[in-house]
């Protein structure tokens, strides 16, 4: 409890919450702007974190991603083209609702059942988190490795187009981690001679290129699309008997979402999907859906919010990113000189505490600008892409410079950016990359850790019961693919 | 916005292809080109004592990470099979070749990052404020005038002066 205190009271500065206010609104903004995104936002936030003490960065860094989560539903429902992935199920019934004349009620529904959603996943997170820390601290090299591999394998299921697409980025991006000098022997490992390299690939420049070079590329084969734009002149709130009939839905769908925010590598989107169907499953009106049902509106959106606060439980207790965002946040975490994982939370709990804070201060401050803003937010669908894209790209040039003020940065910058944009339009997702670069140094370590524990045998490793329960469950993950193909061929014949 | 089943060729629809997808076949020839360099590569990595590397070598970890991506990869071809019965369509996004414009974009991203350490960062941003919205056709010109103005200089000085980053100034001196 005292932690607890301890770490609301550091986010009380004046500072601290300026920080956290600009982040939540960065992250509506960019969540309300088509083609921006939270992972995008952060990218290019997170060089800058840099000048700040960890609390603030982290902070404003996991409101933006709250808020970012948020925003993408303005667009979802006043121009039916979602502005973040994770709102892609409220525009089935968010902008049939708006058509009709209620775009006000349509964003109130939204921002109702975003602020629940989020606050319901952050007290799970709250007793979550140490329980999950206080297990983690049984981990050793052996079990931190199982689960990394188990993490990679749940790429196989993570939003996109295809399974094996997103293992074959993941292992590129684990491939890339393998870049520099190697820790136990000091030899140097595809560094081509280039010194700067010898550090191995900053992660921020490859982040900021993926992110938004490859989208930047995307949108410039869209600039002549026509949307039709529904202006909200204000926000409407449900009235308290509307709030009790979706009770049960916003709580239902809050639950689900926390659920796969906390499995790792399943993100939003996939909470939404899952809470939007939910939502219809256990709806009375179920022939409503699609034409502008409020519970079709509150269900993904309560999923896709908690999900964010459920995909922190992972990323902050065990050092395993839930998504393509947190595992962003856990860049910015390695970059201010922290390991994230049990011993965070064992030896630091007040500054979790306090990135939980921040996570409950974004939430609430949405209700906020969400009533103040929606007209605003309204018309900054209206920006002329031609204007915000280059604002979107020297950005990325300041930020890929300023990580180490070195032009070889903004260099593998325009790479990534490049080899994002073709691997985009291939069915390669960026997020499972990031997340392989990421979890690659540590699935390394952790496995010369289990070799040097085991005297170099591998089979040993199953002597642990829970490196046993983690290989089951990647087995399991990755075989779901082909057992489910059969069983369908079977009902089929 | 077309849907997933659409049957309309310019968007993509889900077209039947022999057993061998030929992009994707394609797609697969160049990653194990890649790989195979890589592996190339790894024969030259250093190597330790064996109570040194602890038995793991340098190039064993990254040797069996490209074995791996090399293994996935060869079933790349033969993927759609699986995703057409599933209703995905992976050609979505790739059934129109690449636009004109993002051919030019990245022609001028290419230049313009070459050419930054020269320009010095004030100049690259506001050569990009004036370039990148006429490339894409953005027509009015006080709009872009005062973009190309306003938002270099108050980038500049945000960084500059409020996060002590440090622009470099290139061959010109220009800055804020």
């Amino acid at each position: 409890m005292d932690a607890i205190i301890e770490g609301f009271s550091l986010l009380l500065k004046l500072e601290n919450i300026i920080l956290i206010s600009l982040g939540v609104l960065i992250g509506v903004l960019v969540g309300a702007l088509p083609g921006l995104s939270s992972p995008m936002a952060i990218a290019l936030l997170t060089p800058f974190t840099i000048q700040l003490e960890p609390i603030p960065a982290i902070a404003m860094l996991a409101a933006l991603y709250c808020a970012g989560t948020f925003g993408g539903s303005i667009t979802a429902i006043l121009i039916n083209a979602p502005g973040a992935p994770p709102a892609v199920a409220t525009a089935l019934d968010g902008y049939p609702m708006a058509k009709r004349g209620e775009p006000g009620r349509a964003l109130g529904l939204a921002t109702v059942a975003s602020v629940s959603g989020g606050i319901i996943s952050l007290i799970i997170f709250i007793v979550a988190a140490p329980t999950l820390a206080s297990v983690a601290l049984e981990f050793r090299p052996p079990e931190y490795f199982a689960l990394a591999v188990f993490a990679l394998s749940m790429l196989a299921s993570m939003t996109g187009k295809s399974s094996l697409r997103n293992l074959i980025a993941g292992a590129v991006g684990v491939l890339l981690a393998t870049v520099g000098i190697h820790l136990t022997t000091g030899v140097e490992r595809f560094t081509f001679d280039i010194p700067d390299l010898d550090e191995g690939i900053h992660f921020v420049p490859v982040l900021i290129g993926l992110f938004a070079i490859g989208e930047l590329l995307s949108q410039s084969s869209t600039l002549n699309d026509k949307v039709e734009r529904i202006e909200a002149k204000a926000m409407k709130l449900p009235t308290l008997k509307e709030l009790k009939e979706l009770r049960n839905c916003i709580l239902r769908s809050s639950g689900i979402g926390t659920f796969i925010g906390i499995l790792p590598a399943e993100g939003s989107t996939v909470a939404a999907i899952v809470g939007y169907n939910e939502a219809k499953r256990f709806s009375k009106k179920k022939e409503e859906f699609g034409t502008g049902t409020p519970e079709g509106i509150v269900g993904p959106e309560a999923a896709n919010n908690s999900a964010a606060g459920g995909a922190m439980v992972p990323t902050l207790a065990l050092g395993i990113p839930g998504s393509g965002s947190t595992a962003l946040i856990l860049a910015a975490l390695i970059m201010h000189g922290f390991r994230p994982g049990p011993f965070l939370l064992n030896e630091t709990p007040e500054f979790l505490y306090a990135i939980f804070g921040a996570m409950l201060f974004a939430n609430i401050a949405f209700l906020g600008i969400g009533l103040a803003g929606a007209k605003f937010f309204s018309l900054v669908t209206f920006i002329p892409k031609q204007l915000l894209w280059p604002a979107v790209f020297i950005f990325a040039i300041i930020g890929a410079y300023s990580s180490s003020s070195s032009f070889v940065d903004v260099y593998v910058m325009l790479i990534a950016g490049l080899v994002g944009y073709f691997m985009n339009r291939h069915g390669f997702g960026a997020a499972p990359l990031v997340m392989g670069l990421i979890l690659g140094k540590m699935v390394e370590e952790a496995f010369s850790q289990s070799m040097i524990i085991y005297d170099n045998n591998f089979w040993a490793l199953m002597e642990s019961p829970i490196v046993l329960f983690f290989f089951a469950l990647t087995a399991l993950n990755l075989s779901t693919p082909f057992w489910t193909g059969f069983r369908n061929r079977k009902a089929a014949a | 916005m077309p849907s997933e089943n659409s049957t309309a060729p310019s968007t993509g629809e889900v077209r039947a292809h022999g057993l061998v997808h030929p992009v994707d076949l394609v797609v697969s020839i160049i990653i194990l080109l890649g790989v195979g360099y890589l592996f190339y590569e790894t024969t030259h990595f250093d190597e330790v004592s064996p109570l040194f590397a602890q038995n793991i070598q340098p190039a064993m970890y990254p040797q069996l990470l490209l074995w791996i991506i090399a293994f996935l990869t060869c079933f790349l071809p033969f993927e759609h099979l699986l995703l057409r019965k599933k209703g995905k369509n992976i050609d979505k996004e790739r059934s129109a070749p690449v636009h004109p414009l993002t051919g030019i974009t990245i022609v001028f991203l290419v230049v313009i990052v070459l050419a930054s350490p020269y320009l010095g960062m004030l100049l690259t941003m506001i050569t990009v404020c004036l370039v990148m919205p006429r490339l894409w056709g953005y027509r009015k010109l006080v709009p872009t005038l005062l973009f190309a103005t306003i938002f270099p200089v108050a980038v500049s000085l945000l960084f500059s002066k409020v996060l002590s980053v440090y622009f470099d100034t290139g061959i010109f001196g220009i800055t804020i």
